[in-house]
């Protein structure tokens, strides 16, 4: 069928008025979109019934415009029938509870950071604070020790090494009037385990127990037992807690006062 | 319930359809006042079938609705144009027929050809002579 049969068969007439099926219209369609004369013919029909139309057009009544535009409004502006008080009321708390959760979170956050900090900064402090007590009784110490070797009244034995061990050296500082007795006895070797030094004063060729004492690493006086008197000081190596006698083959050091 | 209460129904749906529909307009098919008039055309039929309608105008053919529809129109917005009976009534009885079972009642061609006994090709030539004299009419 050419386009010319197919516009004088009526076929558009009816489509236009509506007398198609879904797919007769369809097909009408293609035809309009392929052929441009077909298109044509059904905007003139269009243009027929249009006419028609208004020859019969009533003024609707005018209380529909009204109703109308309401409702218009109404679903623009508001698609559920929720009032837009409790819209806007639901979108406000939830923006509400997400900042409110966001700052929770903010200060949380930084509250646990304060809290480390604050442990960190303790530790710190106790460090310090350790640190000074440590140097405070260093100094003392060292006050104690520079005090007992200036002081006048102080006397000051050398012990040396004998042949256990020839390269030991020690110090013995006795007070003349207090009688105390300090040892500084750091270049000693290191004692084995359950073994420990005892200083021994020697008066009229018999030994005295001047007591026992533990090898520091530090340059420091250990204070030990009270003397009396004393030709000579010697110091043995004895089982751990000191003996009553002197083991003579374990002496390290002796000196002559 | 009047006709008019219809008439003011079926414009209040029609210009909803207008508000939700708008985006399924295609323009290749043809002007937006052809869309605009087929909408409205198919909700006056819906209404016209609708048992709400039927039971109450039960009686009434589409000649006497629409000199009814003249008759309380009388004052109309366009003093000059012919009136919608006036304008149908230039048409033969066949031309008629087909404008209104096929415009006003919703019918496809091929129940017209079948319910009326008609041929297709028949159906089809009248509609086009009854446009033909539409725009004779109106020219």
């Amino acid at each position: 069928m050419n386009v010319k049969e197919y516009i004088a068969s009526g076929i558009l007439e009816v489509y236009v008025l509506g007398g198609l099926s879904v797919e007769e219209s369809s097909e009408v369609e293609r035809m309009m979109a392929s052929h441009h004369e077909i298109k044509e013919e059904v905007l003139r029909i269009q243009d027929t019934l249009e006419k028609f139309a208004f020859a019969s057009d009533q003024m609707p009544n005018p209380k529909i415009k009204g109703q109308l535009l309401n409702f218009i409004d109404g679903v623009s502006s508001d698609n559920n029938s929720v009032p837009a008080f409790y819209k806007y009321g639901a979108v406000a708390a939830s923006l509400i509870l997400i900042v409110s959760l966001s700052i929770s979170v903010f200060l949380w956050n930084k509250w646990k950071n304060a809290e480390k900090t604050i442990v960190l900064i303790q530790e710190e402090q106790a460090r310090y604070a350790d640190n000074f007590n440590k140097a405070s009784y260093k100094i003392s110490q060292m006050e104690n020790n520079l005090s007992i070797t200036k002081d006048t009244s102080i006397v000051r034995v050398t012990m040396k090494g004998v042949a256990l061990s020839p390269t030991s050296i020690a110090f013995v500082y006795w007070h003349k009037f207090t009688k105390e007795v300090y040892i500084d006895a750091h270049k000693l070797p290191t004692p084995a385990e359950g073994m420990q030094y005892q200083l021994w004063a020697i008066k009229d060729g018999k030994p005295i127990d001047a007591g026992i004492f533990e090898i520091s690493t530090s340059n420091e006086l250990q204070k030990v037992k009270t003397i009396q008197a004393a030709d000579a000081y010697a110091i043995t190596l004895e089982k751990r807690g000191g003996s009553a006698s002197p083991t003579l083959s374990a002496m390290y050091v002796l000196g002559n006062v | 319930m009047h006709i008019e209460e219809f008439a003011d129904e079926i414009v209040q749906d029609v210009f909803l359809k207008y508000w939700y529909k708008i985006e399924e307009y295609e323009p290749e098919k043809g002007r937006l006042f052809t869309w605009m008039l087929n909408i409205a055309r198919n909700a006056s039929i819906d209404k016209l079938r609708s048992k709400e309608y039927r039971s109450i105008r039960k009686s009434e053919t589409t000649d006497r609705l629409v000199y009814q529809a003249d008759e309380h129109y009388a004052e109309s917005s366009n003093p000059d144009q012919i009136g919608l009976k006036e304008t149908l009534d230039k048409l033969s009885a066949e031309q008629k027929q087909i404008i209104e079972l096929m415009y006003f009642k919703g019918y496809t061609q091929s129940e017209i050809a079948e319910e009326y006994n008609i041929p297709l090709g028949t159906v089809k030539t009248r509609a086009k002579s009854a446009i033909q004299k539409l725009r004779n009419l109106f020219v």
